[in-house]
Order: structure tokens, then sequence, then C-alpha cells
């Protein structure tokens, strides 16, 4: 008799989501499908707002990256006023998007991930949290902290404060960095080089005890996208839309963000509130893609800062096929961690990054302005459309998350069906359904109201609706 | 010997009488010399390293059940109370656990809790909960007094 086995909520992501895994009569999984299950509405409620009060009004999507959209919202902006900002501004906005970075992912890696890296993925749940890691790996568990920590004060010395800061503003930012959070700033980037890279030559080598994982975690090859420099380096702050083909040959080098509309669709399936982008040219679903730091550091040829590009040069020594493996999204957070703080170190060292000019002012002089930058969790975009009055009359965001919902959907389903078989179905088999979602770092808040924690709860159907087993942790 | 004392206040103050916290915090800044004072969204992990540097911590904040307005205190202890990732709920009690394991002290700490009236958006407390502030602003002031008057002797 055919079943379906719910996952609700799946535990240690940003939001709310679950995840059904249908099987068939002889208990072999079918499909499985991951369901973002709030809504927020974000695109509708800004009609009719003054366009300068976007960037506020944006932040307030996520409190885990209000940086992320700042920036693409004030990027959007500028574009509606139709200048080029003060070039130290723009360093200053590049630092903090790092610092966010640098604090996001250092959450995902150490707060929610590392329980399944460190204690194991059939290690008994009531251990396999931060708790059991905090008292079975200290240094690392510190390191998780100092390193989210750094990446806090950046935004809190820079920005005013941690969570929602106001100071970047259409036209460039509202103040200047202070040479006191300058040397704050830099006293501390040694200590972060250092402990990065003692954590990366912890867990590179660990990479062996996941073979299976990695084979089996949304490996099915896709295509990447992300913004890069002319360079073809990691571009984080500004930069032209980069699109590789899933046998690593160049779709597109450079798309400029302004024409994405001719590159992206956006699908709805009834089954989730999160949008579908999938590449146009290709059509639904067949464009899949992947964006966030797996896909940047597979489209780079380096990283363009010393220390990460030698790290990166050992990821690129893995067979291609083993790239395109989403448990490999921890790798490349550690990597892009490092290229982080270095650049950072590099922005610092301007000798104008103090300048007083930092803000250029004027009034709307386009209707359209489209803005584009990378978050922790890949490529996102702010398209506003505004009246003759300024106010915003029509609004598109394409979240980062999004931009992966295909590419979890197809993990989750292939992850479910090397793992989940029998009528045993066992605790470790759901974990890893749900770890392949972790892999992506999904931030649902940016799409919901996150309120309240519900616990695990797994549900077990048989083909006429009841209940045949329930779990609960 | 003066007491290292620091205070953290919580909540969200957009959301009414969650704002309590940061709303007495606040007001303890204000009035209190040499004890440092936190007020914040939430509690976040890196807090762990900070009150891993005090000898006491008051963490003050809303209490979702209760008569509203009413004040209670108690003691705080290391403890693990569920097996939530340790992001979106960070506790007192697992800043102290965090505290003794990572960094090797666990101040003496105590939650004051004052039960709220209403979680609804506002940026202001509701009346009866906005009249335990000096209660609580009091308590904590004589404690801090008498704390240190035990420590000096």
């Amino acid at each position: 008799m055919a079943k379906k086995i719910v996952i609700d909520p799946v535990t240690r992501i940003e939001g709310h989501a679950r995840i059904t895994i249908h099987m068939n009569d002889k208990n072999e999984v079918d499909d499985a499908q991951f369901h973002v299950t709030q809504f927020r509405g974000f695109e509708k409620l800004s009609e009719g707002r003054p366009f300068r009060e976007m960037p506020s009004l944006m932040a307030r999507i996520c409190g885990i990256c209000p940086v992320s959209h700042l920036v693409a919202s004030a990027k959007a902006c500028d574009e509606l006023l139709a200048v080029r900002i003060p070039p130290t501004a723009a360093r200053l906005r590049e630092v903090v998007n790092l610092g966010q970075l640098v604090q996001s992912h250092a959450l995902s890696f150490f707060h929610l991930s590392s329980p399944d890296l460190l204690l194991g993925m059939d290690s008994d749940p009531a251990r396999r949290n931060i708790i059991g890691v905090l008292e079975e790996y200290p240094d690392l568990a510190r390191a998780g902290i100092r390193l989210r920590q750094f990446g806090q004060q950046i935004i809190e010395r820079l920005a005013g404060k941690r969570i929602h800061p106001a100071w970047i503003v259409p036209g460039g930012v509202s103040a200047p960095l202070s040479r006191e959070a300058l040397q704050q700033i830099q006293s501390e980037i040694p200590e972060m080089i250092e402990m990065t890279q003692k954590v990366l030559e912890w867990f590179r080598p660990t990479l062996g005890n996941f073979r299976d994982e990695i084979r089996t975690f949304a490996s099915e090859p896709t295509m990447w996208m992300g913004l890069v420099t002319p360079q073809n380096t990691l571009a984080h702050y500004d930069g032209m839309l980069k699109l590789v083909a899933a046998d690593g040959t160049v779709v597109n080098p450079a798309i400029p963000p302004a024409s994405y509309q001719s590159f992206i669709g956006e699908a709805v399936e009834p089954y989730s509130f999160l949008k579908t982008p999938y590449y146009l040219p290709m059509g639904y679903p067949e464009g899949v893609y992947r964006v966030g730091p797996l896909a940047r550091l597979n489209i780079v040829d380096s990283c363009g800062t010393p220390l990460a590009d030698a790290e990166h040069a050992r990821f690129k020594e893995l067979p291609l096929e083993e790239r395109h493996s989403s448990f490999h999204y921890h790798y490349t957070r550690l990597i892009e961690i490092l290229y982080g703080i270095e650049r950072i170190s590099e922005l610092l060292n301007d000798p104008e990054i103090t300048s007083t000019h930092v803000f250029a002012n004027a009034q709307a002089n386009s209707y359209e302005g489209v803005g584009i930058s990378e978050a922790p969790r890949g490529t996102l975009l702010h398209h506003y459309r505004i009246d003759d009055n300024g106010l915003i009359i029509w609004a598109n965001l394409i979240i980062a998350t999004g931009n992966n919902n295909l590419a979890m959907n197809r993990g989750v389903t292939q992850v479910a069906k090397a793992y989940v078989k029998g009528k045993d179905v066992k605790e470790g088999m759901l974990n890893r359904v749900e770890a392949v979602i972790r892999t992506f770092d999904p931030c649902l808040s940016c799409s919901t109201h996150a309120v309240g924690q519900m616990p695990m709860q797994v549900e077990i159907y048989d083909a006429g609706g009841d209940m045949v087993r329930e779990l609960r942790r | 010997m003066t007491l290292r004392v620091l205070i953290v206040g919580y909540g969200n103050t957009l959301r009414g009488d969650d704002g309590f916290g940061v709303i007495a915090a606040q007001r303890l800044a204000q009035m209190l010399r040499g004890v440092d004072v936190i007020d914040a969204h939430q509690l976040l992990p890196e807090m762990a390293h900070t009150i891993s540097q005090y000898d006491y911590v008051f963490f003050v904040d809303a209490a979702a059940a209760g008569v509203p307005g009413t004040f209670a205190y108690s003691r705080l202890e290391p403890v693990v109370e569920d097996e939530a990732a340790f992001s979106h709920n960070v506790t007192p009690a697992r800043l102290l656990l965090a505290a003794r394991t990572l960094y090797g002290h666990q101040p003496e700490a105590e939650l004051c809790m004052v039960a709220a009236a209403s979680f609804e958006f506002s940026e202001e407390l509701t009346p009866v909960v906005s009249q335990a502030v000096p209660l609580v602003v009091a308590y904590v002031v004589g404690r801090i007094k008498s704390l240190n008057a035990v420590a000096g002797k």
C-alpha cells in the first residue's frame, strides 16, 4: 500500500518548511517535495511606499540577512536616482556585505550543520545539537562563536546596529567609517584568518567520512549562476551575472543585471509559497540552476585573495562530478569565510576608506531600477518601478534561496531514494533528508515570518489516508 | 571588592510588552555606574563569551504566561532545556552552559521577568507592564547593592 512520510518542520534551518516523501507499494520512494509553508508578500506591501523607504523596509524581510536586502535594495534605488555613488561608499557597502557573509556562513556551518558533521548523521538526536558540539568540540564551537561575532561587529561598527541597520541608503551610506572602528576591525583580522585556516585544516580531511553523502546529497549536475568580476573572480557586491552549464562550459559570461528577465523565469508550484526561478531559455523545469557559495566557487577562475585562492585551487582539484554535490556547500562556505576576511582587509587598507564623501544626493531620475548582489545564500535581486511621485508601483524580488528551489526539490528526492527504504524508517535516514536541505542553508525567513519553534514530526500515512506511524523529537 | 555585573535586557520593542526587557535595561543604564548593560533584540550565541567575563548577570525579559504585570525572579542554572538549534532559540541557561563549557567561567545569574499583557504590534508597553518597570529597576539596583556589600566583606 502506498505511503506518505511527512517531515514537519525541517529543523536547523532559518524559517519553517516541511518535506513530504511519497512511497509506493514496494516501500520505495516515488517522489519527495520541499514545502515552504509561510507567506510574507513584501512585493505587494511595498506598493505605494516612497522608494527611499525601500532599503529599510526590505531589511525587515529577514533578521538573519538584513544587510543583503539593504545592499540589493539600495543598489536598485541608486538606479532610480541614476547616480554613481562615491567609491568609498561602494567599498564600505562591500565591507558590510562581507561582514554579513562571514557571520551568516559561520552560523550555518558551526551552529546549524556542525552537529551532523561532527557528531554524525546517525548519532543520537538528543545529543546531535549545538550543546553536544559545545561539549565534545569546544575549540570549533569557540571558532564558530568568534567568527560570527566578528561579522556581526563589523555590521555594528559600520552600520550602527547588528540587526536592521539603516546605514545603507539610496546614494551611498549615511555616515563614514571612523578611524576607531577601522582600527578595531583591522586588529582582529589576523586572528580570524588563523582561526578559519585551522577549521579548514580540520574539515578537509573529514570529507572522506562523508563519501555516501557527497555522492547522494543533491549531486545531480545543474547549471551554476553568480556574480563575477571582469577578471572572473568572486564579486559579492557588484558584477555581471555568469551562467555555467553542468559540464563546465560557459553559457553566458556576463549578463547585465538589468536584463535578468530575458534569462530568468519564475514559476509557482501549488505546494509551496517559495517561487521557483529557472533558466528561461531552457524552460521549466529543465532550467534548473544553483546559486550560493558552491555555485560561486564553481564559476570563478579564482577567488581574488591569496589564501582563499590556494584553498579554491584545492577545491578545484576535486573531480567536476564531485563538485556538483551540494554537500560541498559546507566546504565552499568555509572558503568564502576566508575570502571574506581577506577581502575586508584589502578594502579597509584603501587610503580613502575613511573619506567623508560617502553620499550622492539626487532626486529620482529613472522610473525603473534593478539591484543585484550576492547574499550568503546566493544571487539576490531587487527590481522596482516608481511613478512620477517616487512611489513604488511594482516590485519583484528574486531571493537567493528561491534560486535553489528546483535543486532543493530534486535533492530531497535523490537523498530520500538513497536512504529511505523499507518499512522500518530510521531517524538517521530522515535526518539525511533534512540535512540535504541544510547544505543549501535556505533562509525561509526571507519569505516568511518565523515565530516560535515546533518539534520535528514525522507522520506516515497509508493510501487510505490513515496514519500508520508517527515519530516525534 | 566590587562585583563585575552585567545586565542583559532583551525583547522586540515592536511587539508591545515583549520590549519590556529592553526598556528596563535602558532605564538601568541611565541609573547605574560601574555596571555594564546590554539591550538586545534577542540573545545571541556570542553573548556566551561576553557573560563569561562577569561575576553576576541579570537577564531581564517579558514572560508569556502569568498575571500581566506581575514580577518574578529566579536563580539560573546552566541546563539544556531542549534540543533545538542554538540560533533562534538561545536561552539564558544555554548561554551559561556555553560560557562554562567554552570559556571556563559561568557567572552567577538570575532571570527577572514580568508577565506580559500583549505582544501585539506596538512600540509601547501596556500600562500594567509599564508600571512594573520601576519595580524591576528598584529590585535590580537593590540586589546589586546587597551583592556588592556581601562581596566587600
